[in-house]
Formats: structure tokens, C-alpha cells, sequence
């Protein structure tokens, strides 16, 4: 057996994937996630001094915090299986990632284990967000030095 | 109860389209002239859902909210109504905001109508605040 008429047999026989479900419930979760943001913005804004401009970082904050607690308390896990990457994708994704490292981790010790693995998932999002971020501003920088566009 | 909601569902709809942006004003010496020239004017942008206005001593202190479909280009709007506003009252010193946060200050400031001396406090905070970036 070849590796085409393999990958044939493999279609065949594995159940199909529901997309559009998939889809579907990747976008309300994520959509609820971000309408919870959004009320919790409105929040800082209303009763503390922040801007819409400056409530962001507080925001993002507080939302990673509810996402490590619910991970804490198992409750993370049943979201993300419900709505896979509307869970994953948006900021709480980032606080599961590191918590859940760190739990999976924990038996192996607070420095090897939880130390040395709680970036395991996170890191590549710590990483390839630098990374990007420098692109921006090196791309961003030669257009403001050409002239194209300003700060 | 089916009927409720086709109701409710057009009257959401009919006060989502509602053309003309609403202005709230306030003017510390009270000229009227100023107050009707810079509302007329608020109302006329097609960009803008609403308006608020605090003349005090040649000082003009504007906050809008863009409509939703034009909050891509909000920077852009908020710039090109800034320096409009600035043409029309060329002897004030013009401050415009499309922040929510201020908007919602300078609306309070609006409602209570404070004394000369407490609105330059609140104004002066309020610019502050927008300046700040972290």
C-alpha cells in the first residue's frame, strides 16, 4: 500500500470533521469571551480613572486571571472542549496555556517541573509575539523615516 | 409575546438609524451664539452619533463618538472635526477627545454646571487624562 492510496483508506474511514459546527461555536465562545472584555473595559472605565485607550491593559490582565482561575478549577478544560479555538485564540488562551503547564508539570517538582515547563505552550505565543512586534515597528519605522506615514 | 419582539426589534432598529447626532452643551458666560454655531455644526456630520461642548473662557473643549461603521477611520474623523472646529472658533484654544471615558466626564461636567473655577479643574483633569498612555 503507497502513501496516497493509505491517505484514501484514512479518509474513508475516520469520522468527518463537523466543520461548520465547529465554526459555529468556536465564534460564540469567542465572541462571549470578548463581550465579557468588553463589559469588564466599560467597567474600568467607568469606575476608575482609565481611558479607552489606557482600560486595555487592565483588562487583558483581569481577563488571564479569570482564565488561570478557571483552569485551576477544571472549569477551562469543559470551555475549551466546547469551543476550541474561540477559547484558545483570544487572550484567556494564553492564561490556560501557562496554568495548565504548570499543573500537568506540577509533580516533577516546583523548579524543574513547574519552573522549567510553565512556558512550554505559552513560550511560542512570548516568542513569535516579539518577534512580530519587532517586525511591526521595523516595517513602521522605515515608513515614518521615508515619509509615508507618521507616528 | 411574538409581537413584543418584532416591536421592540424595530424600534431597536429605527433608533439605531437615527440620522442626527445628539448634542449636549454647556457655556460658562453663556453666549448663546457660540452654543447654537458649534451645535448646528455637530449636527450637521454624517460620521458622528453624538456630540458634547464646554465653552469656558476662549477654551473649547469637544468630545464625539463616531458611529459604529466609521469607528475603522476614528482617528481620521476625529482629526479632520478637530481641525474644522478649530476654523470655526479660531480664537479658542480647541481640544477634541472621540474617547469614551472622556466623553462620559465632560457629559457629567454638562449636567452638574459648575462655577468658573471648578470647571478650569475638571476641564485641566480631563485633558490630563486623555494625554496619559498607560
Amino acid at each position: 500500500m503507497d502513501a496516497k492510496t493509505y491517505q484514501q483508506t484514512v479518509d474513508q474511514l475516520a469520522p468527518k470533521r463537523p466543520v461548520l459546527k465547529n465554526c459555529l461555536t468556536a465564534f460564540l465562545t469567542g465572541g462571549i469571551i470578548c463581550g465579557i472584555g468588553q463589559i469588564i473595559s466599560f467597567m474600568y472605565m467607568y469606575f476608575f480613572p482609565f481611558t479607552e485607550r489606557t482600560s486595555s491593559n487592565p483588562t487583558v490582565a483581569t481577563m488571564v486571571f479569570i482564565a488561570m482561575v478557571l483552569t485551576g478549577l477544571g472549569i477551562y478544560k469543559k470551555i475549551g472542549q466546547f469551543g476550541g479555538a474561540g477559547s484558545a485564540v483570544p487572550v484567556t488562551g494564553f492564561g490556560n496555556a501557562v496554568v495548565s503547564a504548570a499543573i500537568e508539570h506540577k509533580s516533577e517538582g516546583f523548579i524543574l517541573g513547574v519552573g522549567g515547563n510553565i512556558f512550554k505552550l505559552a513560550g511560542s505565543v512570548i516568542v513569535y509575539g516579539v518577534f512580530s512586534a519587532f517586525v511591526v515597528a521595523l516595517i513602521k519605522t522605515i515608513l515614518v523615516q521615508v515619509g509615508v506615514i507618521n507616528w | 409575546m411574538k409581537k413584543l419582539w418584532f416591536i421592540s426589534c424595530v424600534l431597536l432598529l429605527v433608533g439605531g438609524c437615527s440620522e442626527r447626532p445628539q448634542v449636549t452643551s454647556y457655556h460658562v458666560e453663556d453666549n448663546q451664539q457660540e452654543l447654537e454655531k458649534l451645535e448646528e455644526f455637530i449636527a450637521d456630520q454624517e460620521k458622528i452619533s453624538e456630540g458634547s461642548a464646554v465653552f469656558f473662557d476662549h477654551e473649547l473643549v469637544v468630545t464625539i463618538q463616531v458611529k459604529p461603521l466609521s469607528k475603522f477611520s476614528k482617528e481620521k474623523i476625529t482629526k479632520s472635526f478637530e481641525k474644522e472646529v478649530k476654523s470655526l472658533f479660531p480664537d479658542h484654544k480647541v481640544f477634541v477627545s472621540s474617547d469614551l471615558k472622556i466623553s462620559w466626564e465632560l457629559k457629567k461636567i454638562i449636567e452638574e454646571q459648575p462655577e468658573k473655577d471648578k470647571v478650569k479643574k475638571d476641564l485641566d483633569k480631563l485633558q490630563a487624562l486623555s494625554k496619559e498612555a498607560t
